[in-house]
């Protein structure tokens, strides 16, 4: 499977008046073409921060410190902001949470569909006529939705017009951000239904945003667990779900609700770090209940386990040297 | 950490710079007030040997036809108006806040007619209807007052029920309803404090304009009984004479009166900013 | 003698039209929020409430507290008629029933210390004078494991995380200690790291003061870990109720069958049939006539277009409202 896009010791800091955030630090990963890899974290774990670091807009005052983004071979961290425009869109687009604040309400959908193509130098008009008609075929809804209001379409219709949006210009990767968390679950398990046929037809690469592990497992290929601005594990999802590696994905996984298994479920003690000031050795160590005492020291590295990477000191052999 | 020091100032300057220029302004003329005999040369109401005499180290703002001292009684005015002004707005705001608080809460036909009164006397140019309730009422610094009270009560009603109605719809009120607490407590330990900030800016605000409307009302001669020095009055007297280019008897007055209405303006304003900003972040 | 009977409840709410039908009092139409239901909840008992967006579940919940008015229909509590109770006898009444809302952030005061929130409605219901009520709220806040007390006591909600405001939220309503409470989505804006504690913490006040208590939920799966019992909700009606084991391994409205089906899980789903469902909820201003599923249902026929379904029971004590139940 080629490499799609390859992220290097990314890490995104926002500077506040209160102090420097760390949101995101030396994450790393690639994602195949065609693959589907879910962000999976709480709030405040910089899985978000990351999403929109992927397509270099991280919003003020948030900025990329370091690190690079390969797509397609080209490293985009190092593109000026003119050209960076042009690809996104073309080579790797974004679904938010809330469609209505990607959507103009007083624009007709296809001519906001249009507009997109107008953007990127489509011209032609029956060039565009025939992109429009597959992007609504691609998202399943009819073409006489292109002269509909945003208003008129229900939350999941509207969800689709914006993932419509994301794919008119065929991009190698789709970044969806929580694109379901306002949404019913049967129409989240439909979008999730389509995230996945257009994946599959379409070769579109998908990075799911989520902040549910169980979505993300039951949807995606791999998983990388993000806590306190670090991507702790990457794993394939069969194996997260039966072998959990590290501490805090095990604690995620027990703290799943079950349909048949026992009726409990299991918190993970304490809260999540204030990332202006992080704790020193493993972000996690002192919610961790395997903490030894090198992980209040010193930082475990991102190691390689049976094809599965994990940052925590159970599986780095590297300590005591 | 360069990025911090140059945000800082921009960020957090221009309310704070408004903030003490008009908290400086409204305290000079505080003190003025207060300290008035101390600081005024001359007493205000007697002649001098100079009549007309133009701005000059003996008389820093000149003299009048009737020879007193413009600056003392540029110093001793700022009681007259500081006095209306904030009496006028103590009754205002004991008004005009209760009744917003309780219609806007209670909401029904009540709310409906106050409402509409109060909309009433709000569409009414505030000078015209200052001049009418003075004009009934008759000269004196407290029917000036009152005056310019009747003027302010809905300022206070409309934004204190405006805000109460909002905040009625949010899960908070609902919360306190469903802990049974009583509508007073929720009246006034939740909404009240809830909306303290925006009382103060309208009290600022409001206290500027009424300082206009305080100057002219007593421009009109419907203030204060001469030769009391008050700064409206000192106008209306000084407009006469400026075709004889004695402009010093109109520019003292008229620069005090606009200067202490930016005063209170510019704290309004700096409020009103800083409020929004950390109801933001 | 169930603590809560709650019979037809039916809560229409005005659609307002434009300018010239206010001015006439015309009204345009009906928002029928919750349409005809009907349900019981013991002491001790938890019944969990699950539905989509919409389907009323919430507006149920705040009837039955009478934070709203019936528009038609009974809420029997503890053997007294509480639809139409107002003013001081309502208020004296929400000491025994209480809320836990969804958004712990919006229904605390942002400007009053969390310990004296928890507090006040001890003083305010005359159970206790301010001090002896600061003591007690200092206990609570131990108790949801807000500790050290010293360091939560006078702070304000916007210094604590949104796991420590849902305990704030919990203390204040359990310091009443009350009869009956409504749980309204009280972790689904909670991390899911924390959610095990808020659900635990629940349910040991459940336990303590042997609570009635409903849990309102879009979460099938969350609903298990509380509920003696689960109502599906669907457009104001409630479609199937239930023991939460037979309503889950053994589910009978299509609609039940559809939500476990799209709820996520890391589990082996146990259904009989995958059925595809159609499109999205109606609007509630225009129900459909008949079953108002009818128009997302596979095994929807004639009848089910005219004739609207009565609730059948399909096994003991679980019963559903369709005409083709599985």
């Amino acid at each position: 499977m080629d490499t799609v896009l390859k992220v290097e010791d990314l890490s995104v800091h926002y500077y506040t008046l209160s102090g420097i955030v760390r949101a995101v630090e030396d994450v790393s990963f690639e994602l195949g073409r065609g693959e589907w890899m879910s962000l999976v974290g709480e709030s405040g774990s910089g899985k978000s921060t990351l999403g929109f670091a992927l397509l270099r807009l991280v919003p003020p005052p948030g900025r990329i410190v370091s690190g690079r983004i390969f797509l397609e071979g080209d490293d985009i961290t190092r593109v000026p902001e003119s050209r960076m425009r042009s690809i996104r869109g073309s080579k790797i687009s974004m679904v938010l949470q809330d469609p209505l604040t990607s959507l103009d309400p007083l624009r007709r959908i296809g001519d906001q569909l249009e507009e997109i193509l107008d953007v990127h130098g489509v011209k032609d008009e029956d060039e565009k006529k025939k992109r429009i008609r597959e992007a609504m075929r691609n998202v399943r809804l009819p073409y006489d939705y292109v002269s509909y209001y945003p208003h008129q379409l229900s939350g999941g219709q509207r969800q689709r017009i914006a993932i419509a949006s994301g794919i008119i210009l065929n991009p190698s990767v789709l970044v969806a951000d929580e694109p379901t968390t306002a949404l019913d679950v049967i129409v989240q398990s439909k979008i999730m239904d389509l995230l996945d046929d257009l994946r599959r037809n379409l070769g579109i690469s998908i990075i799911l945003v989520t902040h549910d592990l169980a979505l993300a497992l039951e949807r995606s290929d791999k998983i990388a667990v993000m806590y306190a601005g670090q991507i702790v594990e990457e794993s394939p999802s069969k194996d997260v779900a039966k072998n959990p590696l590290h501490p805090y994905t095990r604690g995620l996984i027990g703290s799943i609700p079950r349909l048949y298994g026992p009726k409990n479920i299991e918190e993970i003690p304490g809260f999540p770090p204030d990332l202006r000031n992080p704790p020193t050795g493993c972000r996690f160590h002192p919610r961790c209940k395997y903490a030894m005492d090198i992980c209040s020291t010193s930082e475990p590295g991102y190691v390689e386990v049976e094809g599965r990477k994990v940052r925590c000191w159970l599986y780095d052999k590297t300590r005591g040297g | 950490m360069f990025y911090e020091i140059l945000v800082k100032p921009f960020r957090k300057a221009p309310a704070r710079a408004m903030l003490l220029t008009g908290l400086t302004i409204v305290l000079i003329v505080v003190i003025m007030a207060v300290f008035a005999p101390w600081i005024a040369p001359y007493d205000p109401v007697q002649r001098t040997h100079d009549r007309f005499a133009p701005p000059s180290w003996k008389h820093l703002m000149g003299t009048n036809k009737l020879g007193y001292d413009m600056f003392s009684r540029i110093v001793y005015g700022s009681r007259v108006i500081l006095e209306v002004v904030f009496i006028a707005a103590i009754i205002s705001s004991s008004i005009g806040i209760p009744l917003g608080l309780i219609s806007g809460y209670y909401g029904g036909k009540a709310d409906k007619t106050l409402s509409i009164i109060m909309d009433s006397i709000y569409a009414f140019p505030s000078l015209i209807l200052a001049i009418t309730v003075a004009a009934i009422l008759g000269p004196s610094p407290v029917n000036t007052a009152l005056s310019i009270s009747v003027v302010y009560i809905p300022t206070y009603f409309r934004m204190v029920r405006g805000k109460v109605i909002a905040l009625k719809g949010t899960p908070l009120i609902e919360a306190l309803q469903s802990l049974g607490l009583k509508t007073k407590t929720i009246l006034l330990k939740h909404i009240t404090p809830n909306i303290a900030p925006t009382i103060l800016v309208v009290f600022s605000l409001s206290v500027a304009d009424a300082i206009l409307t305080e100057a002219g009302l007593s421009f009109l001669g419907l203030s204060v009984v001469p030769p009391t020095p008050d700064w409206g009055y000192d106008l209306r007297v000084g407009k006469t004479f400026l075709t004889g280019g004695y402009w010093w008897l109109v520019f003292f007055p008229g620069f005090m009166v606009i200067i202490l209405a930016i005063g209170f303006a510019l704290i309004g304003e700096a409020l009103s900013e800083r409020f929004n900003i950390s109801r933001e972040v | 003698m169930p603590l809560l009977e709650v019979v037809d409840l039916k809560k229409y709410f005005p659609v307002e039209g434009g300018v010239i039908d206010r001015l006439l009092g015309r009204v345009k139409g009906y928002v029928k929020a919750v349409d005809g239901v009907s349900f019981t909840v013991d002491r001790g008992e938890t019944l969990a409430l699950i539905g989509e967006s919409g389907c009323g579940k919430t507006t149920t919940g705040k009837l039955v507290l009478r934070l709203l008015e019936p528009t038609s229909g009974k809420v029997i509590f503890d053997g007294v008629d509480i639809t139409r109770l107002k003013g001081e006898d309502l208020r004296r009444l929400r000491r025994r029933m209480q809320m836990i809302f969804q958004d712990p952030f919006a229904n605390l005061d942002p400007r009053m210390p969390v310990g004296d929130q928890i507090a006040e409605p001890l003083v305010e219901h005359g159970i206790m004078e301010w001090e002896e009520a600061r003591e007690e709220a200092y206990k609570m806040l131990e108790r949801v494991g807000l500790t050290p007390v010293e360091d939560f006591y006078d702070r304000l909600p916007l210094n604590l995380s949104g796991g420590q405001r849902q305990r704030v939220v919990i203390a204040r309503a359990m310091a009443l200690k009350p009869d009956f409470v409504v749980a309204d989505e009280a972790v689904s804006m909670i991390d899911v790291s924390m959610r095990a504690s808020i659900v635990k913490l629940l349910l040991r006040f459940k336990e303590e003061f042997n609570q009635a208590m409903i849990f309102i939920t879009h979460d099938i799966s969350v609903g298990r870990l509380v509920a003696d019992r689960i109502a599906v909700m669907y457009l104001g009606k409630i479609v199937e109720i239930g023991g939460t084991e037979q309503v889950i391994n053994n589910p009978a409205h299509p609609y039940t069958q559809a939500l476990l089906a799209a709820v996520p899980t890391i589990e082996e789903k146990k259904l009989k049939m995958k059925l595809e469902i159609k499109g999205e909820v109606a609007d509630p201003k225009n129900v459909p006539p008949g079953c108002r599923f009818h128009p997302r249902c596979p095994l929807a026929t004639d009848i089910c277009m005219k004739k609207e379904p009565e609730m059948i029971e399909v096994e003991n004590g679980h019963f559903v409202a369709c005409h083709h139940h599985i």
